[in-house]
This record gives C-alpha cells, sequence and structure tokens, in this order.
C-alpha cells in the first residue's frame, strides 16, 4: 500500500482536529534554527524515512537549543536510517510525557472480518504485538460497523475493554473518545489502508497529542489525495528510483494485464547483476530463490501476467534492459492460460534492437502455456540471425527452476 | 508523400505502414508474395484493425478514439511483415523519459 511520511500524516491528523506536536519538515539543515527558535522549547529532530524503529536506528535526537538542531539536523540530512537515506526531518516541540497509549484503525483480511478494526493499547511506544503478546489485557480491538461507522459509543466501548494502569478518569476518557472517532473519520476519509498513532501522548500537563502517525492509502485511491504526492502507489520503504518513476506510466491507467517493474536497488554498481522477468507472481519467487542461491544479484523484479498486451510486456523489458545488467532471463515458469504469442512479439522486437546495443548478451527465455508452440516458432524465427547469446525454454521446464538459473550462469560466465 | 504511407495511433503506439516498401501496393498485386500477412496478422493476434483495399493493406477502422479503443497492440503485423513480407510495417512504442535516462546512463560510465 502506498505510504505516506510522519510529517504528512500528521498534518492530515491535525485537520481532523487531533492535536501534534508544534513544527515543521524540513529539507534544509540551515532552516533548523529558525524552526526550533519558533518552537521556542527543546525538540525532537525525526527522519522522514518509512520505517519503524527509528529511534533505535539513530534516526530520531533531540536537541535542547536551536544551534544544536541546525547541527543534529545537519548529520541527519543525508544520513542512512535501516538502509534509507534520510532526504527530510521532522524538527518538533519535545513533548513531556506522562503516559503513552496506542490507537489504530487497520484492515483485517481476516475471513470472518474483513473490514476495519479498531485497535487501542494503553501502552504505547512499542509494538502492539508485542504487547497484546506479553500484557493481552492493556489491548482491545472492535470490529467497525462499516455501514454504521465509529461515533463516541464505539469508542467508549473500545476503552471499556481495555485495562488501564489505575483508573481511566472521565477526561482522559473523553480526549481519548474523541481521538478515536476523529482516527476512524481521517481512516475513512483518506481511503486508509492502516493509520495508526503509537505513541498517542499524555504530557504532564493534560495534553494529548499525536507524537507519530504511521498512514498507508490504498493504491487504487492515491489518484483521489493528489494532495501527498504520491507518483508510484505501490507498497514501497523508499522514494521511487527514476527508472520506477519511467516504468510506473506502463501501469497507470491501463488496466490490460500487468507490466510491472521494481529496482531491487536504489543504485546498481559493479558486476554480477541480472535482469529478472517474471510472469505471475508465484512461479517468478520460486525462480528468484533458484537464482539468489546460486549468487545472482537481482537487479528488478518484473512481472508481465494477466495477459498483458505486447506493447506492455515490450515496455517493461525495456526498462529491465535500461539497466547495467549482465545478463536477462524471462523465467515464465508457470502454465500461463495468457497467449503467449504476445510475449513472443514484443521478445522478438526489444531483443533485435536491444542485440545491436549489447552484442553477445546472455538471454534465458522460460515460456509456456497457452500458444506456446506459436510463441516458440515467433521467438526462433525473430531471433535466429540476433548476436545475442539466447536460450529458449517451454513446458518441460516450469518447474526446473535451478536448471534455468545454471543456463543462465553458464551463459554468463562464458 | 501524404498518400505513400498510412500512420496512425493505438493507445500507446504508433504504426506506420509505407507503403513505398509494401509489395502490394507497390505491384498494385492481388497476390503479392508476402500474402497480406499483415491483414492476416491482425486477424489472427489483433482485432480486424487493418483490411485490403484496393491491392494494399489499409485501415478498416477509421475514427482514430475507434482505434485506441480497439486495437489490442499485439505488435503480429510489424512482425509479420518483417517475416514474411518487405518489413514497411514500423510500430513506435514510446516511454517517457527512457531514453533519456538510457542516454545518462551511457554517459555516466
Amino acid at each position: 500500500m502506498a505510504r505516506i511520511y510522519e510529517y504528512q500524516g500528521k498534518e492530515v491528523l491535525q485537520k481532523e482536529g487531533i492535536p501534534i506536536p508544534k513544527g515543521s519538515c524540513i529539507a534544509n539543515p540551515d532552516e533548523a534554527i529558525k524552526v526550533a527558535q519558533e518552537i521556542g522549547k527543546p525538540v525532537a529532530i525525526k527522519s522522514q524515512v518509512w520505517s519503524t524503529g527509528r529511534f533505535k536506528a539513530g534516526g530520531i535526537k533531540f536537541a535542547d537549543t536551536p544551534e544544536e538542531a541546525e547541527k543534529v539536523t545537519r548529520e541527519l540530512i543525508g544520513s542512512r536510517i535501516k538502509g534509507l537515506t534520510v532526504e527530510k526531518v521532522l524538527v518538533e516541540e519535545k513533548l513531556d510525557i506522562e503516559r503513552e497509549f496506542y490507537v489504530g484503525v487497520i484492515v483485517s483480511d481476516s475471513v470472518k472480518v474483513k473490514g476495519p478494526v479498531l485497535i487501542f493499547s494503553s501502552e504505547g511506544g512499542v509494538d502492539v504485538e508485542e504487547v497484546a503478546a506479553r500484557n493481552p489485557e492493556r489491548v482491545a480491538k472492535l470490529t467497525v460497523n462499516w455501514l454504521q461507522g465509529v461515533g463516541l459509543a464505539e469508542a467508549e466501548q473500545l476503552l471499556s475493554k481495555v485495562s488501564f494502569n489505575g483508573t481511566l478518569s472521565s477526561e482522559l476518557s473523553s480526549e481519548l473518545s474523541k481521538v478515536i472517532c476523529s482516527l476512524y473519520k481521517v481512516f475513512k476519509e483518506y481511503d486508509a489502508r492502516a493509520v495508526e498513532i503509537n505513541p498517542l501522548v499524555l504530557t504532564k500537563d493534560k495534553h494529548i497529542y499525536a507524537a507519530d502517525c504511521r498512514f498507508t492509502i490504498d493504491d487504487s485511491s492515491t489518484f483521489r489525495h493528489p494532495e501527498f504526492g504520491i507518483i508510484v502507489p505501490r507498497d514501497m520503504t523508499r522514494e521511487p528510483t527514476e527508472l520506477e518513476k519511467i516504468a510506473w506510466a506502463i501501469e497507470e491507467g491501463d488496466y490490460r494485464g500487468t507490466g510491472y517493474f521494481a529496482q531491487m536497488v536504489s543504485k546498481i554498481e559493479g558486476k554480477g547483476w541480472i535482469g529478472m522477468h517474471g510472469v505471475g507472481g508465484g512461479g517468478a519467487m520460486v525462480a528468484a530463490s533458484a537464482l539468489i542461491t546460486r549468487g545472482f544479484k537481482i537487479a528488478n523484479y518484473a512481472d508481465t501476467s494477466g495477459d498483458p498486451t505486447a506493447s506492455k510486456v515490450y515496455r517493461v523489458m525495456k526498462c529491465i534492459l535500461s539497466q547495467p545488467i549482465d545478463g536477462y532471463v524471462l523465467m515464465g515458469s508457470c502454465l500461463a492460460n495468457q497467449e503467449q504469442w504476445h510475449h513472443a512479439h514484443a521478445i522478438v522486437k526489444i531483443l533485435r534492437e536491444e542485440a545491436k546495443e549489447r552484442p553477445g548478451f546472455p538471454v534465458i527465455i522460460l515460456l509456456a502455456g497457452n500458444k506456446e508452440r506459436e510463441a516458440h516458432e515467433i521467438i526462433r524465427e525473430g531471433l535466429k540471425d540476433v548476436p545475442l547469446r539466447w536460450e529458449l525454454y517451454g513446458r518441460d521446464y516450469i518447474y526446473a527452476t535451478d536448471f534455468i538459473a545454471d543456463r543462465l550462469k553458464e551463459l554468463m560466465e562464458t | 508523400m501524404a498518400e505513400n504511407k498510412i500512420e496512425f495511433e493505438t493507445r500507446t503506439t504508433k504504426i506506420t505502414i509505407d507503403y513505398s516498401h509494401c509489395e502490394a501496393a507497390e505491384k498494385n498485386s492481388p497476390n503479392p508474395s508476402c500474402g497480406f500477412a499483415c491483414v492476416k496478422a491482425c486477424r489472427l493476434y489483433g482485432r480486424n484493425i487493418l483490411k485490403i483495399d484496393g491491392n494494399k493493406p489499409v485501415l478498416a477502422v477509421t475514427d482514430p478514439a475507434e482505434i485506441k479503443r480497439l486495437d489490442n497492440e499485439c505488435l503480429g503485423c510489424e512482425y509479420d511483415c518483417w517475416s514474411r513480407g518487405s518489413g514497411c510495417i514500423s510500430i513506435e512504442i514510446p516511454l517517457a523519459g527512457i531514453e533519456d535516462y538510457r542516454e545518462k546512463l551511457k554517459g555516466g560510465k
């Protein structure tokens, strides 16, 4: 599911009346002093990356003065937290925390539910699953009647199932109930798949704040929310690469089959990288396993299943072959019911073009299923005089991904 | 020159048939050696966008919006013209930004 950053999620929460710490998101360390001065108290500087455990990984730091805030911001921006490059930080007031809670709305795929579930925990700031396993009495869930929605009655019902340390004052209960109702409203209006506040903080001066926010949006709904600037609406832990942004145009608005492309790394360096192309996710996973165990470095994952047009297959392959790779494999390790002659036409067109740029380039094609015989005839004829080192396999090899991987290894090492 | 080729756009491609290199069109032959491979390919792999008229392949669907709606971008006409005919059909499949990206990569190597 498409993600938005913590600062974006907090802006949404604030709009819906859930208090957030005062602060601003910046990409330039020079701005940190001004922001910290405006806040006028110690600040937290939080790396805006799509990862949990930022604090332990050194992605969240504190500063007592504006000058310190600038220094810390300079250290964080450009650094890597859990493999992700920090491009922005959120500089916000440091909260004087008395208690921490967790509140979230997720979509449960359980066959008994298949809908939104409200979750509240009286122990926040830690993984809610960990709390549920250790102290289940502190965590409560409520399946939402999505026709009815969530009002104060549902919120109070949820809180009544939670064990708090001591009693829950009526004022605090009222505040928490309002947050729960607002959070559900956010979940619904922004087409979220999950929206979580962890921790939801009660400060020593008895104010409630959403100290963190994790927000994922249904991929198919991102067109309704241009304000988030989501370029490639997919579940990614990093910003899309330039090539992924280019490849997204293959899929955007075109539902004629799948033309999926995603890079495994944001930069390909050195030798031994291969372009991987699957037909069907399950077969592709088996294929990837065979490739990785032989020491291949997979530059990308691509999939052309669901009966895509030949033009889509061509463009996906063009993206794969636009990487500095040392070999290409089409691991169609399944008996596909789509007419494979469309793949064949695309394969011939792109490889005939590509051969001019990369004579001798190793190519392994495993293509099986409907119209397989005709597809293979097209490929054999189309590539017969092309200066590539290529091999073609069919249905007898759909379970032989190890063999296919070995063939690619041999071609690449020769 | 304008009559010597046809160009039409599908949803994501541009197809050009250059009659100056098309044997059927050049010879005005009802039985070219290619056997009107492009039209047959469109019937087998595609959506009958092409037909034979005046001894040459022409559009059977002329409304540009209908071509975009109907054509399944099979690439069959280009391939079959190349393998059985004179290779007078070319299909461009643009992908915005990809050529600049490839050039940049070459420059960086």
